[in-house]
């Protein structure tokens, strides 16, 4: 589903790579975690991913789609919540998310399907003629969510989803990740919450300075009794793996 | 006071350079320019009133009460906006009541930098005005001593009526705040009446152009209405005479004592309203409008990224001001411009140079309309990011801001060129209007192109972001020069026998333009938008 082959990046005001020689594999139906401290490149690779950014070397491809060589067909299959849940604020909810809709194309009916559902797991309905300014920090990241959702993305991007978010608003997002993993679809997102990846995800993997460190399978990890926590520690250079 | 006073330095400090710590050299250049500032007003002042007490006008108590009176009046206007913007808009409200100062420190340094505020602009207003009086009217050291005590205490009565005024204006403003487009009728029906006004003036100035006939009664009426007015207000009055000689000072201390006994009053009046007015502009209200089922609405990428243009620049009143007030402008101006132009007799020659200067204006507000697309990219904020990561080609996307903000300059030339077409012969009108149209696409590709190669992308949202550019001052000075070009170029061909060839040949230059410019941002899009990082 996503393929990243050997990306490096490095900005243009800098002479040490923000990511080098990356290359993972995500398939189809899982939830894969991107862990990595402060500054190690997971925005970047993200950014890179997801059109924001250009990069020097390396592909990516989603379904088999460069995002270097055919950026439109690939941005097609991919929808994005940013780490900073920019949306046009003077909009409404309604507004934002036509406006996405149209962007992508989708029909009608079926984006009218898509929202109705996700503003009743989210509770956003009454909100949703409300100009965004209004919105809570929870609300604003609910209403990216639905319109990063409403073309039915083959790969949904998520960047730090989950950092400020209420419990209730975090249980109701870890829900909609995995309704979308179980439809065949592929969830991809960053996060600092080793307990989130630990509980939701099938793979992740962990990058440090750029550079990637190593791969996980979850599943594998609890069968050996191995803490995630303890092996992103031991990766990071922060402890020797001791028990809290 | 300590805290308070801290305070006031922290809110001077974020609002301008004056307090932080700089170099002496960056010090001495800002002085520097504040000197030049300040003689360039004063030189400018100074030859308006050669000019004008040539004419036989007197200086006196009674035309400096009136002076005053009248830098009261502008810095009423301005308190009142400041007073809005610093009390009850201000977006360091919520940080600095977090803070641990009392409620009365709070309110009484936001008070100050008001008052800081005011003494800037009457310290920059009055000393040209006021130095130039003095020279103008030949005054001793009385004038000039009560100058800098003055500029200390004429802030103090308009702050104190403002204060008053700003209450209900906020309560104007809260309301207008929750319904958009009353505020943008509102805002167009000041504007309408503010334009209305000054046409009628234009047309009366237009019809007793030939003042000279009647000049010495001209001044003699009105210095005596100066005389008149200038007695009867009595404080500003008393104050005119002091600066006039020492043995009226004995007012200063009284009118000092005045404004002291009203700025108690006032604050104890107003801190009560303050807070109940300040404090839910920092509240969050999530409204609920009734509607049920999640329709959405269906238009193409391309209209529905002009419908998004449309939406996020006319829910800011502020906005539609700054982006369309050249636009609004425009035919109200153009008439006006004609209406006087008409009243001069000229022969053939002169009636084409007056067409060309008749489309230098037009061209010249139709590229200030276009400023706005210099900062299109930048004014997206941290929204920038969605522009990248739809399957919406660069192109169309800038197309679609292009188209938005030429519907609007095209629409305000066609308008005007209606409005013209009494004043001047059709054809004349129309090749102008199609030359000043294919001038405006290409200052608008060329606008376009300047932000997309040096946005400022902030990461902030679009209610944050700014709605200036670095290229915004580029694109002004670049209109500027096309609408004087076309426009000099049409005054210089005025003598040419065919009557539509500078016409034809300007249609043709404009279209090239056009061309170039469009054709160039079509090349570089794709380029420049990758190279936006953010």
């Amino acid at each position: 589903m996503l393929e990243i082959k050997n990306l490096t990046k490095s900005y243009a005001d800098s002479d040490v790579n923000a990511v080098e020689d990356l290359s993972i594999s995500l398939k189809a139906g899982e939830i894969y975690g991107f862990l990595g401290s402060n500054g190690a490149g997971k925005s970047t690779t993200i950014k890179a991913l997801v059109g924001i950014h250009p990069f020097q070397q390396g592909d990516i491809l989603i379904n088999g789609v460069s995002i270097k060589t055919s950026p439109l067909q690939a941005k097609k299959q991919i929808g994005y919540v940013s780490d900073n849940h920019a949306v046009f604020e003077r909009l409404t909810g309604r507004e934002y998310v036509t406006h996405i809709a149209n962007l992508y194309r989708v029909p009608k009916e079926d984006a009218e399907k898509r929202c109705e559902d996700l503003l009743n797991i989210f509770k956003l309905k009454e909100a949703f003629d409300s100009p965004i300014k209004s919105y809570s920090h929870g609300m604003k990241q609910k209403i990216s969510v639905i319109g990063a959702l409403v073309h039915d993305p083959k790969l949904w991007v998520l960047d730090e989803p989950l950092t400020g978010l209420d419990p209730q608003s975090a249980y109701q997002l870890k829900l909609v990740m995995k309704r979308h993993a179980k439809a065949g679809n592929t969830v991809f997102f960053s996060s600092h919450i080793l307990d989130v990846v630990e509980n939701l995800c099938d793979r992740c993997c962990i990058i440090q300075k750029g550079k990637l460190q190593g791969i996980y399978d979850l599943a594998e990890l609890r069968a050996e009794g191995r803490s995630l926590e303890k092996i992103f520690m031991s990766v990071v250079g922060e402890i020797e793996g001791e028990d809290i | 006071m300590r805290t308070t006073l801290d305070l006031l330095s922290l809110q001077i400090d974020n609002h301008t350079d004056l307090l932080k710590t700089a170099s002496p050299k960056k010090m001495g250049v800002s002085a520097i320019k504040i000197l030049l500032l300040l003689t360039v007003i004063t030189a400018a002042l100074a030859y308006g009133f050669t000019q004008v007490f040539m004419l036989g006008f007197k200086i006196n108590a009674e035309l400096i009460a009136l002076v005053l009176l009248v830098v009261q009046v502008f810095t009423l206007a301005f308190s009142v906006a400041h007073i809005i913007s610093t009390l009850y808009l201000s977006r360091d409200n919520e940080l600095l009541i977090c803070l641990p100062v009392t409620a009365n420190q709070f309110f009484v340094s936001k008070v100050l930098l008001v008052y800081f505020k005011e003494l800037m602009f009457d310290a920059l207003l009055c000393i040209p005005l006021f130095l130039c009086l003095g020279i103008f009217g030949e005054f001793g050291a009385s004038f000039y001593l009560a100058v800098p005590l003055y500029i200390l205490l004429l802030p103090i009565f308009p702050i104190i009526i403002a204060s008053f005024i700003s209450i209900p204006v906020m309560r104007v403003i809260a309301f207008l705040k929750r319904h958009a487009v009353l505020s943008i009728i509102v805002l167009l029906a000041l504007v309408s009446s503010a334009l209305f006004a000054y046409i009628s003036l234009i047309a009366n100035l237009a019809g007793n152009f030939n003042i000279a006939e009647q000049q010495i009664q001209l001044v003699i009426s009105i210095n005596n209405t100066i005389s008149d007015i200038g007695s009867r207000i009595f404080v500003y009055y008393q104050l005119a005479l002091a600066m006039l000689s020492f043995s009226k000072w004995f007012y200063i201390p009284l009118f000092i004592a005045l404004c002291a006994l009203l700025s108690v009053v006032t604050v104890m009046i107003i801190r009560p309203f303050y807070f109940r007015l300040a404090m839910p502009q920092l509240e969050n209200r999530v409204g609920s409008h009734g509607k049920s089922k999640s329709q959405l609405g269906y238009s193409s990428s391309f209209v529905s990224l002009i419908k998004k243009e449309l939406l996020c620049i006319f829910r800011s009143p502020s906005e539609v001001f700054q982006y369309f007030l050249f636009t609004l402008l425009m035919p109200f101006i153009v008439l006006s411009y004609d209406r006087l132009l008409m009243t001069v007799s000229v022969n053939q020659a002169g009636v084409n140079m007056i067409a060309g200067s008749h489309a230098m204006i037009v061209a010249i507000l139709a590229m200030l309309s276009n400023i706005s697309s210099a900062s299109a990219i930048s004014r997206d904020g941290a929204n920038f990011h969605t522009s990248k990561i739809v399957p919406v080609s660069y192109f169309k996307q800038v197309f679609a801001k292009m188209t938005f903000n030429a519907i609007f300059t095209l629409g305000a030339v066609a308008v005007t060129a209606v409005v013209s077409s009494f004043s001047y012969p059709v054809w004349q009108i129309i090749l102008g209007s199609v030359a000043v149209g294919f001038a405006s696409i290409g200052h608008i590709a060329l606008c376009l192109e300047m932000d997309i190669r040096h946005p400022s992308v902030s990461m902030q949202g679009d209610e944050e972001s700014s709605t200036t550019s670095k290229s915004t001052p580029i694109a002004l000075v670049y209109g500027l020069v096309i609408g004087f070009a076309m426009g000099l170029f049409l005054i210089l061909m005025s003598s040419v026998e065919t009557v539509a060839l500078p016409y034809i040949l300007l249609i043709a230059f404009s279209l090239i333009f056009a061309l170039w410019r469009v054709w160039n941002l079509i090349l570089r899009v794709q380029l420049a938008y990758d190279k936006i990082e953010m």
